[in-house]
């Protein structure tokens, strides 16, 4: 019989005493999770209080202007509202009717493998490489120009992946036995799926829709890159109108000299938490719902 | 086991709450120091402020171009939008060049903002797709070459000077003043500047070095940030660097501007607004430009407004948002080319650095 090879924990285990080493681990295994947690909180200081206090009424109904004080979020708010409205629309069923494919439908085979690889792949690719397939795909391509609709279709590009990898998972955590269960009584496939499967993987599929959205709507670079403007002076109507984000505008206050536009810019940020949780809290709200129908 | 016990949902709200006491003690903390940083004072807004004009104008106006002439074609949007509340104007800083390719490949703006004079290929691109477009300078855009408050020895510079200082030939072998000039001290030489992506490179290049794209490459510092600049320079006595003027007056109290010799005169000129509208602050100060596609201008009512506006108005904005207004005249020879419909450009026979009023009287 061969020793196992010495390795660092045992090691450590040896010298400490099982009783210790456990401690040291779950100590490192906080601090860890203390420091995302920290970060996250230093910046919510950080932005807050600098942005807060210019977080006002005037700010939210106001255009883009050249001074600080007057400068507000109107068209860049509506603009974010328009394009994640829409492209909510556009990614959450074909992210998930392609998860439900994939995960009850599909055979397994080189072809479906071949898909999931592409899929995962995807997931990978920097934002700036959709937004630049936007403009050749929609912006030219379908003529639809610098639209909110364009936007929508790159987001909708971007996030898909992490949907569609999110809510296979989802749909993967409820067990058998359900499916087989309603078979069993007579139900179809499709039936299973849709009134007990999906029911069931519902929190799952949703986290994945909340994971999506957050990056959808931080997104600037595959915006800017498909032509979104920096400042618009109106508030858009339709889905064809041209239209300028939150990320955009906070990232052209950034950039200037005056310090007021510094706040601005915290404030701006401030109101793109807010929008983000909003959306989020839908689908926490949904997810609670989801969660608590199940039984078993 | 993906059952979500209420004791979880309990951790969630515990975590949200935890956070929001996190945001409203930054709050709390922030409207404390918000009167140490008051905004600065900016001059009474334009004309237009007043009863807003019943203007019966509608339509979308696109704007893209120079992130340099954005802040002005910016302004003028503010302003054109408060008086036309019918048309819809949007503005993009996407670069002079992805402005020219908008404009003449792709078709999808109207107005092009442009920190430089149009490039034949650019144009020739416009008439290619039928496009025409109306050339109209807007402003002066003037660089300040900066040094550190400590430097006592260069107080001005000659544009050979600054050739030593900051050209491609003097990579790895300038790096002392003394090397700049004999009468300067022994003074290890640190150069601060903008990178390669900004038309401030390019014009600085092309006005010094009289060639586009010549620099040394060996940098202390290069960045996009202004304030690193003004601080990098502040904080090293050999310090040198150059940035867009706008920004020398939040400055002053970090960095000495530098006089320039200007080459025809052979006098020391100080960077300002005042030298800068003479004349005499050469070859740092030069026009910028909007080019309004002159085919669309003629049929959309609103988009000959904005031109008109852009140059009654102009004048005020500009000097609000830190650039230097152009004498009186060539805004009035702008207006002649929009009421005439004159269109191609004249600026870019004109090398960098020749006075606005003289390439005037030369294309007349």
């Amino acid at each position: 019989m061969n020793a196992p090879p010495p390795t660092l924990i045992g090691e450590i285990t040896a010298k400490l005493g099982k009783k210790w080493s456990s401690w040291l681990f779950a100590g490192l295994a906080i601090s860890a999770t203390g420091f995302g947690v920290l970060c996250l909180a230093v910046l919510l200081f950080v932005v807050a209080r600098d942005g807060l206090g210019g977080l006002d009424w005037n700010f939210i109904t106001s255009f883009p202007s050249r001074k600080p004080e007057d400068a507000g979020i109107l068209a860049a708010l509506m603009g974010t509202l328009w394009v994640m409205g829409l492209t909510c629309l556009f990614f959450v069923p074909v992210g998930v009717g392609a998860a439900i494919y994939l995960e009850e439908f599909a055979r397994r085979n080189w072809f479906t493998k071949l898909i999931e690889t592409n899929i995962s792949t995807l997931a990978g690719v920097p934002s700036v490489v959709y937004g630049l397939l936007g403009l050749a795909v929609f912006v030219f391509g379908m003529n639809l120009g610098s639209s909110i609709v364009a936007a929508a279709a790159t987001l909708t590009l971007l996030v898909l992946p992490i949907t569609i990898v999110a809510s296979r998972e989802g749909l993967r955590s409820v067990p058998p036995s359900m499916r087989e269960a309603a078979m069993a009584l007579g139900a179809t496939k499709w039936q299973a799926v849709w009134h007990q499967v999906l029911p069931a993987g519902m929190p799952a599929v949703l986290t994945g829709i909340i994971l999506a959205l957050g990056r959808a709507i931080g997104e600037t670079a595959p915006l800017i890159a498909m032509g979104a403007f920096t400042s618009v002076f109106f508030v858009p109507t339709s889905p064809t109108d041209t239209f300028t984000v939150l990320p955009i505008q906070i990232f052209s206050w950034v950039a200037r000299p005056l310090p007021g536009f510094q706040e601005n810019a915290a404030s701006g940020i401030v109101a793109l938490l807010i929008v983000l949780l909003l959306l989020n809290s839908v689908a926490v709200a949904l997810r609670y719902m989801y969660a608590r129908r199940r039984s078993w | 086991m993906n059952y979500l016990p209420l004791r979880r949902v309990f951790y969630v709200v515990l975590a949200m709450a935890v956070m929001a006491g996190v945001v409203v003690v930054g709050a709390c903390g922030g409207s404390d120091d918000a009167g140490e940083t008051p905004t600065p004072a900016t001059p009474a807004p334009a004309a237009t402020q007043g009863a807003p004009a019943a203007s019966a104008l509608s339509g979308t106006i696109a704007v893209a171009g120079s992130s340099t002439v954005f802040p002005i074609s910016e302004a003028v949007a503010e302003e054109f939008s408060k008086a036309n509340s019918g048309v819809r104007v949007n503005v993009a800083s996407t670069g002079t060049g992805a402005g020219g390719r908008a404009m003449c490949e792709e078709g999808t703006i109207d107005v092009w903002n442009a920190s430089r004079p149009a490039k034949e290929s650019e144009l020739e691109a416009c008439a290619g797709n039928g496009i025409e477009v109306i050339e109209l300078p807007v402003a002066f855009d003037a660089l300040s070459v900066i040094v550190s408050p400590e430097n006592d020895w260069a107080p001005c510079l000659t544009v050979e000077q600054l050739k030593t200082i900051f050209g491609p030939e003097s990579e790895g072998e300038v790096t002392n003043w003394n090397q700049v000039d004999s009468s300067f001290p022994d003074q290890r030489l640190r150069i601060y500047g903008p990178t390669t992506a900004s038309g401030t490179f390019d014009y600085f290049t092309e006005a010094i070095m009289g060639e586009g794209g010549a620099h040394r490459g060996d940098l202390d510092l290069a960045t996009e940030e202004d304030p690193l600049i003004a601080n990098g320079v502040n904080g090293t006595p050999g310090g040198v660097g150059y940035f867009g003027l706008a920004y020398l007056e939040q400055y002053r109290a970090l960095v000495q501007a530098v006089s320039v010799v200007n080459p025809a005169s052979g006098e020391c000129v100080a960077p300002g607004a005042e030298s800068v509208e003479s004349g005499t602050y050469l070859p740092l100060a030069r026009p910028i430009f909007i080019y309004v596609n002159k085919g669309e201008m003629e049929s959309r009512p609103e988009l000959r407004a904005f031109a008109d506006f852009y140059l009654n108005e102009g004048p005020t904005l500009v000097t609000e948002v830190g650039y230097v207004p152009l004498p009186a005249d060539v805004y009035d020879w702008g207006r002649d080319r929009v009421e005439n419909g004159e269109t191609g450009s004249i600026f870019n026979t004109i090398e960098a650095g020749t006075p606005i009023t003289e390439a005037l009287e030369r294309v007349n």
